[in-house]
Protein backbone atom coordinates (compact mmCIF):
# COMPACT_ATOMS: atom_id res chain seq x y z
CA UNK A 1 0.00 0.00 0.00
CA UNK A 2 1.41 3.63 -0.86
CA UNK A 3 1.69 6.15 1.55
CA UNK A 4 -0.83 8.44 1.70
CA UNK A 5 -1.60 11.33 3.78
CA UNK A 6 -4.54 10.39 6.14
CA UNK A 7 -7.39 12.36 4.71
CA UNK A 8 -10.18 14.13 7.31
CA UNK A 9 -13.32 13.76 6.09
CA UNK A 10 -15.61 15.97 7.69
CA UNK A 11 -19.43 15.00 8.89
CA UNK A 12 -20.64 16.52 5.18
CA UNK A 13 -18.29 14.02 3.32
CA UNK A 14 -19.82 11.28 5.10
CA UNK A 15 -21.41 10.15 1.90
CA UNK A 16 -18.59 9.73 -0.01
CA UNK A 17 -17.31 6.82 -1.64
CA UNK A 18 -15.52 4.61 -0.11
CA UNK A 19 -11.66 4.28 -0.63
CA UNK A 20 -11.65 2.30 -4.48
CA UNK A 21 -8.06 0.41 -3.50
CA UNK A 22 -9.83 -0.58 0.15
CA UNK A 23 -12.37 -1.58 -2.05
CA UNK A 24 -10.59 -3.59 -4.02
CA UNK A 25 -8.39 -5.25 -1.13
CA UNK A 26 -11.55 -6.56 0.32
CA UNK A 27 -12.97 -7.88 -2.30
CA UNK A 28 -9.22 -9.96 -3.52
CA UNK A 29 -9.51 -10.65 0.75
CA UNK A 30 -12.90 -12.12 0.78
CA UNK A 31 -12.21 -14.13 -2.46
CA UNK A 32 -9.10 -15.45 -0.78
CA UNK A 33 -11.62 -16.45 2.43
CA UNK A 34 -14.17 -18.09 0.73
CA UNK A 35 -11.43 -20.14 -1.24
CA UNK A 36 -9.92 -21.17 2.01
CA UNK A 37 -13.65 -21.86 3.57
CA UNK A 38 -14.39 -23.97 0.02
CA UNK A 39 -11.01 -25.69 0.88
CA UNK A 40 -11.71 -27.15 4.13
CA UNK A 41 -15.36 -27.97 3.18
CA UNK A 42 -14.77 -29.80 0.07
CA UNK A 43 -13.36 -32.96 0.81
CA UNK A 44 -16.49 -33.26 3.74
CA UNK A 45 -18.38 -33.03 0.88
CA UNK A 46 -17.23 -35.15 -1.32
CA UNK A 47 -16.73 -37.66 1.35
CA UNK A 48 -20.49 -37.60 2.11
CA UNK A 49 -21.04 -37.91 -1.52
CA UNK A 50 -19.06 -40.58 -3.27
CA UNK A 51 -17.91 -42.60 -0.04
CA UNK A 52 -20.03 -45.68 0.60
CA UNK A 53 -20.92 -45.73 4.38
CA UNK A 54 -21.96 -48.13 7.31
CA UNK A 55 -25.25 -47.80 8.85
CA UNK A 56 -25.67 -49.75 12.10
CA UNK A 57 -25.94 -48.75 16.05
CA UNK A 58 -22.55 -49.87 16.77
CA UNK A 59 -20.90 -47.54 13.96
CA UNK A 60 -19.93 -44.77 16.73
CA UNK A 61 -19.08 -46.82 19.91
CA UNK A 62 -16.20 -46.96 21.61
CA UNK A 63 -13.82 -49.30 20.28
CA UNK A 64 -12.46 -51.66 23.56
CA UNK A 65 -11.02 -54.29 21.57
CA UNK A 66 -14.68 -55.61 20.72
CA UNK A 67 -16.07 -55.49 24.05
CA UNK A 68 -18.66 -52.89 25.73
CA UNK A 69 -16.86 -49.83 27.46
CA UNK A 70 -17.84 -49.04 30.26
CA UNK A 71 -16.82 -45.69 32.81
CA UNK A 72 -16.23 -42.12 31.88
CA UNK A 73 -13.88 -41.27 29.04
CA UNK A 74 -12.64 -38.65 31.69
CA UNK A 75 -10.59 -41.70 33.26
CA UNK A 76 -7.93 -40.99 30.67
CA UNK A 77 -5.20 -38.20 31.99
CA UNK A 78 -2.42 -36.64 30.87
CA UNK A 79 1.00 -34.93 32.85
CA UNK A 80 -0.09 -31.31 34.08
CA UNK A 81 3.87 -30.62 32.64
CA UNK A 82 2.22 -30.17 29.38
CA UNK A 83 1.39 -26.44 30.45
CA UNK A 84 4.49 -25.13 29.88
CA UNK A 85 3.61 -25.67 26.10
CA UNK A 86 0.34 -24.24 26.42
CA UNK A 87 2.88 -20.80 28.23
CA UNK A 88 4.88 -20.91 25.11
CA UNK A 89 2.13 -20.91 22.68
CA UNK A 90 0.38 -17.89 24.70
CA UNK A 91 3.59 -15.84 24.74
CA UNK A 92 4.11 -16.37 21.32
CA UNK A 93 0.75 -15.67 20.22
CA UNK A 94 0.12 -12.21 21.80
CA UNK A 95 3.42 -11.22 21.21
CA UNK A 96 2.46 -11.61 17.22
CA UNK A 97 -0.79 -10.35 17.66
CA UNK A 98 0.69 -7.17 19.07
CA UNK A 99 3.23 -6.32 16.86
CA UNK A 100 0.73 -6.46 13.86
CA UNK A 101 0.03 -3.53 14.58
CA UNK A 102 2.79 -1.48 14.89
CA UNK A 103 4.66 -3.24 11.90
CA UNK A 104 1.42 -1.82 10.06
CA UNK A 105 2.57 1.81 11.04
CA UNK A 106 6.21 1.00 11.83
CA UNK A 107 7.29 2.84 8.50
CA UNK A 108 4.60 6.10 9.06
CA UNK A 109 7.94 7.07 11.78
CA UNK A 110 7.26 6.16 15.63
CA UNK A 111 10.67 7.69 15.92
CA UNK A 112 13.12 6.77 18.87
CA UNK A 113 10.14 6.61 21.60
CA UNK A 114 8.39 4.48 19.53
CA UNK A 115 10.97 1.78 18.76
CA UNK A 116 11.81 1.57 22.56
CA UNK A 117 8.40 1.03 23.57
CA UNK A 118 8.17 -1.34 21.18
CA UNK A 119 11.47 -2.84 22.69
CA UNK A 120 9.87 -3.14 26.12
CA UNK A 121 7.42 -5.14 25.37
CA UNK A 122 9.16 -7.51 23.38
CA UNK A 123 11.58 -7.52 26.85
CA UNK A 124 8.83 -8.50 28.80
CA UNK A 125 7.42 -11.18 26.81
CA UNK A 126 10.38 -12.86 26.59
CA UNK A 127 10.88 -12.89 30.41
CA UNK A 128 8.42 -15.90 29.42
CA UNK A 129 11.03 -17.57 27.31
CA UNK A 130 13.37 -17.18 29.88
CA UNK A 131 11.20 -18.68 32.54
CA UNK A 132 10.67 -21.88 30.29
CA UNK A 133 14.07 -21.67 29.83
CA UNK A 134 15.08 -22.46 33.33
CA UNK A 135 12.17 -24.95 33.19
CA UNK A 136 14.24 -26.83 30.38
CA UNK A 137 11.75 -27.26 27.98
CA UNK A 138 14.29 -26.11 25.17
CA UNK A 139 16.07 -29.99 25.74
CA UNK A 140 14.51 -32.45 24.65
CA UNK A 141 15.97 -35.45 27.06
CA UNK A 142 15.94 -38.90 25.72
CA UNK A 143 14.21 -40.44 28.07
CA UNK A 144 10.41 -39.47 29.04
CA UNK A 145 9.78 -36.19 30.25
CA UNK A 146 10.26 -35.99 33.82
CA UNK A 147 7.93 -34.36 36.40
CA UNK A 148 9.97 -31.64 37.57
CA UNK B 1 13.78 -88.57 52.19
CA UNK B 2 13.08 -85.05 53.33
CA UNK B 3 10.60 -84.60 50.52
CA UNK B 4 8.06 -87.14 52.00
CA UNK B 5 8.66 -85.62 55.06
CA UNK B 6 7.61 -81.77 54.42
CA UNK B 7 4.43 -84.02 53.16
CA UNK B 8 3.80 -86.22 55.51
CA UNK B 9 4.02 -82.77 57.72
CA UNK B 10 1.50 -81.11 55.94
CA UNK B 11 -1.05 -84.18 56.09
CA UNK B 12 -0.43 -84.45 59.62
CA UNK B 13 -1.35 -80.93 60.15
CA UNK B 14 -4.58 -81.52 58.05
CA UNK B 15 -5.20 -84.95 60.10
CA UNK B 16 -4.72 -86.75 57.52
CA UNK B 17 -2.32 -90.17 57.00
CA UNK B 18 0.51 -90.68 54.46
CA UNK B 19 -0.26 -93.36 52.53
CA UNK B 20 2.66 -93.47 49.20
CA UNK B 21 2.14 -94.67 45.98
CA UNK B 22 4.75 -95.83 43.50
CA UNK B 23 6.05 -93.19 41.26
CA UNK B 24 7.02 -94.59 38.06
CA UNK B 25 3.49 -96.55 37.98
CA UNK B 26 1.22 -93.47 38.31
CA UNK B 27 3.16 -90.61 38.75
CA UNK B 28 2.25 -89.50 41.81
CA UNK B 29 4.25 -89.84 45.14
CA UNK B 30 0.58 -89.57 47.14
CA UNK B 31 -2.99 -90.39 46.41
CA UNK B 32 -5.93 -89.43 48.82
CA UNK B 33 -9.69 -90.07 48.80
CA UNK B 34 -11.06 -87.21 51.13
CA UNK B 35 -14.41 -86.36 52.01
CA UNK B 36 -15.12 -82.47 50.89
CA UNK B 37 -15.10 -81.03 54.60
CA UNK B 38 -11.14 -82.21 54.44
CA UNK B 39 -10.46 -80.09 51.21
CA UNK B 40 -9.80 -76.90 52.82
CA UNK B 41 -7.70 -77.79 55.72
CA UNK B 42 -5.62 -79.72 54.12
CA UNK B 43 -5.49 -76.95 51.51
CA UNK B 44 -4.39 -74.42 53.91
CA UNK B 45 -1.97 -76.61 55.49
CA UNK B 46 -0.16 -77.33 51.51
CA UNK B 47 -0.04 -73.90 51.15
CA UNK B 48 1.73 -72.79 54.07
CA UNK B 49 4.38 -75.46 53.25
CA UNK B 50 5.19 -74.28 49.89
CA UNK B 51 2.97 -76.38 47.57
CA UNK B 52 1.02 -75.35 44.49
CA UNK B 53 -1.93 -76.40 42.82
CA UNK B 54 -1.39 -78.34 39.83
CA UNK B 55 -5.05 -78.60 38.59
CA UNK B 56 -8.35 -78.52 39.95
CA UNK B 57 -10.88 -80.84 37.72
CA UNK B 58 -13.36 -83.61 38.10
CA UNK B 59 -14.60 -87.12 36.62
CA UNK B 60 -17.77 -87.99 35.82
CA UNK B 61 -18.44 -91.57 36.73
CA UNK B 62 -22.16 -92.20 35.24
CA UNK B 63 -22.76 -95.89 36.16
CA UNK B 64 -21.86 -94.92 40.14
CA UNK B 65 -23.92 -91.87 40.05
CA UNK B 66 -21.30 -89.49 41.69
CA UNK B 67 -18.52 -86.85 40.26
CA UNK B 68 -15.45 -87.31 41.31
CA UNK B 69 -13.48 -83.83 42.28
CA UNK B 70 -9.85 -84.05 41.34
CA UNK B 71 -7.14 -81.84 43.00
CA UNK B 72 -3.55 -81.88 41.97
CA UNK B 73 -0.89 -80.65 44.57
CA UNK B 74 2.94 -80.50 43.58
CA UNK B 75 6.05 -78.45 45.04
CA UNK B 76 8.42 -76.11 43.39
CA UNK B 77 11.40 -77.79 45.29
CA UNK B 78 11.00 -81.70 45.88
CA UNK B 79 9.19 -83.87 43.50
CA UNK B 80 5.82 -84.28 45.48
CA UNK B 81 2.88 -84.74 43.74
CA UNK B 82 -0.28 -85.34 45.39
CA UNK B 83 -3.39 -86.27 44.17
CA UNK B 84 -6.31 -85.99 46.27
CA UNK B 85 -10.18 -87.61 44.95
CA UNK B 86 -13.42 -86.11 46.39
CA UNK B 87 -16.53 -87.98 45.60
CA UNK B 88 -19.61 -86.00 45.44
CA UNK B 89 -22.76 -87.49 44.69
CA UNK B 90 -24.52 -86.56 41.39
CA UNK B 91 -27.48 -85.36 41.90
CA UNK B 92 -26.29 -81.95 43.81
CA UNK B 93 -22.55 -81.83 43.66
CA UNK B 94 -21.31 -79.20 45.34
CA UNK B 95 -17.43 -78.68 46.93
CA UNK B 96 -15.85 -76.45 48.80
CA UNK B 97 -13.82 -73.68 46.81
CA UNK B 98 -10.00 -73.31 47.59
CA UNK B 99 -10.10 -70.12 45.61
CA UNK B 100 -9.37 -68.09 48.72
CA UNK B 101 -6.05 -70.23 49.69
CA UNK B 102 -4.90 -70.51 45.89
CA UNK B 103 -6.08 -67.78 43.33
CA UNK B 104 -4.62 -69.80 40.52
CA UNK B 105 -7.27 -72.28 41.57
CA UNK B 106 -10.21 -70.08 40.64
CA UNK B 107 -9.91 -70.20 37.00
CA UNK B 108 -9.94 -74.23 37.40
CA UNK B 109 -12.99 -74.18 39.20
CA UNK B 110 -14.68 -71.83 36.86
CA UNK B 111 -14.12 -74.29 34.15
CA UNK B 112 -15.04 -77.62 36.13
CA UNK B 113 -17.98 -75.50 37.48
CA UNK B 114 -19.37 -74.71 34.01
CA UNK B 115 -18.41 -78.52 32.01
CA UNK B 116 -19.78 -80.43 34.71
CA UNK B 117 -22.20 -78.02 36.60
CA UNK B 118 -20.39 -78.68 39.87
CA UNK B 119 -21.09 -75.60 42.42
CA UNK B 120 -17.41 -74.48 44.14
CA UNK B 121 -18.69 -72.85 47.46
CA UNK B 122 -18.05 -69.37 48.14
CA UNK B 123 -15.81 -69.10 44.78
CA UNK B 124 -14.41 -65.89 44.61
CA UNK B 125 -15.39 -65.80 41.10
CA UNK B 126 -18.23 -68.10 39.68
CA UNK B 127 -18.59 -66.76 36.01
CA UNK B 128 -18.18 -69.07 33.00
CA UNK B 129 -14.93 -69.18 31.95
CA UNK B 130 -14.99 -70.50 28.09
CA UNK B 131 -18.99 -70.71 27.92
CA UNK B 132 -20.77 -68.03 26.75
CA UNK B 133 -22.55 -66.32 30.10
CA UNK B 134 -26.25 -67.58 29.48
CA UNK B 135 -25.27 -71.44 28.54
CA UNK B 136 -27.24 -73.52 30.64
CA UNK B 137 -25.66 -76.91 29.88
CA UNK B 138 -22.63 -79.06 30.97
CA UNK B 139 -20.50 -80.54 27.92
CA UNK B 140 -18.28 -82.61 29.61
CA UNK B 141 -20.78 -84.68 31.33
CA UNK B 142 -21.14 -88.42 30.04
CA UNK B 143 -24.74 -88.05 29.25
CA UNK B 144 -23.95 -84.68 27.09
CA UNK B 145 -25.13 -85.16 23.81
CA UNK B 146 -25.18 -82.06 22.09
CA UNK B 147 -26.82 -78.88 22.31
CA UNK B 148 -29.99 -79.73 20.11
CA UNK C 1 -17.80 -52.60 -1.50
CA UNK C 2 -18.63 -54.94 1.02
CA UNK C 3 -22.00 -56.49 1.95
CA UNK C 4 -24.00 -56.31 5.00
CA UNK C 5 -24.38 -53.41 6.83
CA UNK C 6 -22.86 -51.13 4.13
CA UNK C 7 -25.05 -48.49 1.74
CA UNK C 8 -23.59 -47.30 -1.52
CA UNK C 9 -22.58 -44.09 -2.09
CA UNK C 10 -24.94 -40.96 -3.32
CA UNK C 11 -23.34 -40.37 -6.46
CA UNK C 12 -22.05 -42.57 -8.73
CA UNK C 13 -18.89 -41.59 -10.96
CA UNK C 14 -18.00 -44.86 -12.97
CA UNK C 15 -14.52 -43.71 -13.92
CA UNK C 16 -13.98 -42.52 -10.80
CA UNK C 17 -14.86 -45.74 -8.83
CA UNK C 18 -12.76 -47.46 -10.92
CA UNK C 19 -10.12 -45.19 -10.00
CA UNK C 20 -11.53 -45.80 -6.31
CA UNK C 21 -11.44 -49.09 -6.52
CA UNK C 22 -8.18 -49.70 -8.00
CA UNK C 23 -6.49 -47.53 -4.52
CA UNK C 24 -8.11 -49.40 -2.74
CA UNK C 25 -7.45 -52.72 -3.78
CA UNK C 26 -4.08 -51.88 -3.79
CA UNK C 27 -3.68 -50.44 -0.12
CA UNK C 28 -6.13 -53.28 1.75
CA UNK C 29 -5.08 -52.41 5.47
CA UNK C 30 -6.58 -55.74 7.29
CA UNK C 31 -7.71 -56.19 11.23
CA UNK C 32 -5.50 -58.12 13.00
CA UNK C 33 -8.05 -60.78 14.21
CA UNK C 34 -5.84 -63.98 14.76
CA UNK C 35 -8.25 -66.38 16.92
CA UNK C 36 -6.41 -69.61 16.41
CA UNK C 37 -3.89 -71.49 15.03
CA UNK C 38 -4.32 -69.63 11.43
CA UNK C 39 -2.76 -66.25 13.09
CA UNK C 40 0.17 -68.13 12.92
CA UNK C 41 -0.48 -68.85 9.34
CA UNK C 42 -1.44 -64.82 8.83
CA UNK C 43 1.67 -63.61 10.53
CA UNK C 44 3.72 -65.60 8.30
CA UNK C 45 2.24 -64.59 5.72
CA UNK C 46 2.85 -60.62 6.87
CA UNK C 47 6.84 -62.12 7.51
CA UNK C 48 9.53 -61.38 5.22
CA UNK C 49 9.09 -64.87 3.50
CA UNK C 50 5.63 -64.72 1.83
CA UNK C 51 5.46 -60.62 2.24
CA UNK C 52 1.91 -59.14 1.65
CA UNK C 53 3.26 -55.76 1.95
CA UNK C 54 4.27 -55.95 -1.55
CA UNK C 55 0.31 -55.74 -2.23
CA UNK C 56 -0.02 -52.95 0.05
CA UNK C 57 -1.86 -55.39 2.63
CA UNK C 58 1.45 -55.44 5.05
CA UNK C 59 0.04 -53.06 7.70
CA UNK C 60 -2.08 -54.55 10.32
CA UNK C 61 -4.25 -52.20 11.72
CA UNK C 62 -4.84 -53.11 15.74
CA UNK C 63 -8.14 -50.86 15.58
CA UNK C 64 -11.12 -51.21 13.53
CA UNK C 65 -11.41 -47.79 12.49
CA UNK C 66 -8.63 -47.88 10.53
CA UNK C 67 -9.06 -51.53 8.53
CA UNK C 68 -10.49 -52.54 5.40
CA UNK C 69 -10.45 -56.18 5.06
CA UNK C 70 -10.70 -58.30 8.34
CA UNK C 71 -9.53 -61.48 7.72
CA UNK C 72 -11.05 -64.20 10.68
CA UNK C 73 -8.40 -66.37 11.45
CA UNK C 74 -9.20 -69.27 13.77
CA UNK C 75 -12.22 -70.44 15.49
CA UNK C 76 -15.14 -68.72 16.51
CA UNK C 77 -16.14 -69.56 19.32
CA UNK C 78 -20.32 -68.90 20.77
CA UNK C 79 -18.49 -66.52 23.33
CA UNK C 80 -16.22 -64.64 20.84
CA UNK C 81 -18.82 -64.16 18.48
CA UNK C 82 -20.15 -60.80 20.03
CA UNK C 83 -17.05 -59.57 19.73
CA UNK C 84 -16.31 -60.29 15.78
CA UNK C 85 -20.23 -58.59 15.04
CA UNK C 86 -19.21 -55.87 17.32
CA UNK C 87 -15.78 -55.21 15.33
CA UNK C 88 -17.28 -55.74 11.54
CA UNK C 89 -19.59 -53.09 12.86
CA UNK C 90 -16.74 -50.70 14.08
CA UNK C 91 -15.27 -51.01 10.50
CA UNK C 92 -16.02 -47.88 8.44
CA UNK C 93 -17.24 -48.77 4.65
CA UNK C 94 -15.73 -50.08 1.92
CA UNK C 95 -14.96 -53.07 4.42
CA UNK C 96 -14.65 -56.78 3.24
CA UNK C 97 -13.95 -60.08 5.24
CA UNK C 98 -11.54 -62.85 4.37
CA UNK C 99 -12.51 -66.07 5.73
CA UNK C 100 -9.21 -67.80 7.07
CA UNK C 101 -8.93 -71.64 7.76
CA UNK C 102 -11.68 -74.13 7.63
CA UNK C 103 -12.52 -73.26 11.53
CA UNK C 104 -13.76 -70.16 9.64
CA UNK C 105 -15.01 -71.31 6.51
CA UNK C 106 -17.70 -74.08 8.34
CA UNK C 107 -16.38 -74.86 11.73
CA UNK C 108 -13.93 -77.42 10.68
CA UNK C 109 -13.00 -79.92 12.52
CA UNK C 110 -15.21 -79.08 15.27
CA UNK C 111 -18.61 -78.93 12.86
CA UNK C 112 -20.34 -82.62 15.24
CA UNK C 113 -23.19 -83.24 16.62
CA UNK C 114 -22.34 -82.80 20.24
CA UNK C 115 -20.02 -79.43 19.26
CA UNK C 116 -21.55 -77.12 21.78
CA UNK C 117 -19.32 -74.07 21.20
CA UNK C 118 -18.00 -73.34 18.20
CA UNK C 119 -20.20 -71.17 15.50
CA UNK C 120 -19.73 -73.00 12.29
CA UNK C 121 -19.02 -71.00 10.03
CA UNK C 122 -17.83 -66.80 10.38
CA UNK C 123 -20.65 -66.73 7.52
CA UNK C 124 -23.26 -67.23 9.59
CA UNK C 125 -22.42 -63.82 11.45
CA UNK C 126 -21.03 -61.32 9.29
CA UNK C 127 -21.08 -61.75 5.21
CA UNK C 128 -18.05 -63.03 4.19
CA UNK C 129 -15.77 -62.03 0.37
CA UNK C 130 -13.41 -64.70 -0.24
CA UNK C 131 -13.00 -68.05 2.13
CA UNK C 132 -9.64 -69.74 2.26
CA UNK C 133 -9.97 -73.85 2.98
CA UNK C 134 -7.22 -75.52 4.93
CA UNK C 135 -6.17 -76.34 8.03
CA UNK C 136 -4.13 -74.35 8.38
CA UNK C 137 -4.19 -72.76 5.15
CA UNK C 138 -0.35 -72.40 3.43
CA UNK C 139 0.95 -68.20 3.50
CA UNK C 140 0.59 -68.47 0.14
CA UNK C 141 -3.07 -69.42 -0.11
CA UNK C 142 -3.97 -66.06 2.18
CA UNK C 143 -1.19 -63.77 -0.32
CA UNK C 144 -3.71 -65.45 -3.31
CA UNK C 145 -6.79 -64.82 -0.92
CA UNK C 146 -5.84 -61.14 -1.25
CA UNK C 147 -5.09 -61.15 -4.90
CA UNK C 148 -8.91 -62.90 -4.98
CA UNK C 149 -9.84 -59.81 -3.35
CA UNK C 150 -8.07 -57.63 -5.44
CA UNK C 151 -9.87 -59.31 -8.43
CA UNK C 152 -12.91 -58.92 -7.34
CA UNK C 153 -12.34 -55.06 -6.82
CA UNK C 154 -10.97 -54.30 -10.13
CA UNK C 155 -12.00 -56.83 -12.24
CA UNK C 156 -8.62 -57.43 -13.39
CA UNK C 157 -6.16 -59.99 -11.72
CA UNK C 158 -2.85 -59.14 -10.58
CA UNK C 159 -0.32 -62.47 -12.14
CA UNK C 160 -2.88 -63.96 -14.35
CA UNK C 161 -0.43 -66.21 -15.62
CA UNK C 162 1.54 -67.80 -11.83
CA UNK C 163 5.03 -69.14 -13.18
CA UNK C 164 5.76 -72.32 -14.40
CA UNK C 165 6.92 -74.13 -11.42
CA UNK C 166 10.08 -76.36 -13.09
CA UNK C 167 9.52 -79.83 -12.08
CA UNK C 168 11.72 -82.42 -11.99
CA UNK C 169 10.29 -85.26 -14.08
Amino acid sequence: MTDRPVHHTGYHQLAAQPDPELVADGFVLSIFLLLGIIFALAPLVACRLLAPRSRNPQIGTIYECGMVAFGQATSARFGVFYYLYALIFIVFEVDVLYLFPIARIYRQGVGLAGFLEMLIFVCILFMAIVYAWKKGVWIWEREALSLR
Amino acid sequence: MQGSNRLEKALAEAGIEYRPTEFPNTGLHCSLSLGPDLVRPLATALRSNGFFIETVTAVDLLQENRFEGIYLFNHYDDPLRLLVRVPVERSRPVLPSIGGIFPGAVWHERETAEMFGITFQDCPDSRNLLLPEDADYHPLRKDFTGRS
Amino acid sequence: MGTGSTLPPVVHFGCLEQIFNLARANSLWPLTFGLACCAIEMMSAAGPRFDLDRFGAGVFRATPRQADVMIVAGTVTAKMAPTVVRLYNQMPAPKWVIAMGNCAISGGPFKLDFNYNVIEGVERLIPVDVHVPGCPPRPEALVEAFLKLEEKLTSDRRFPHPPEIPRRS
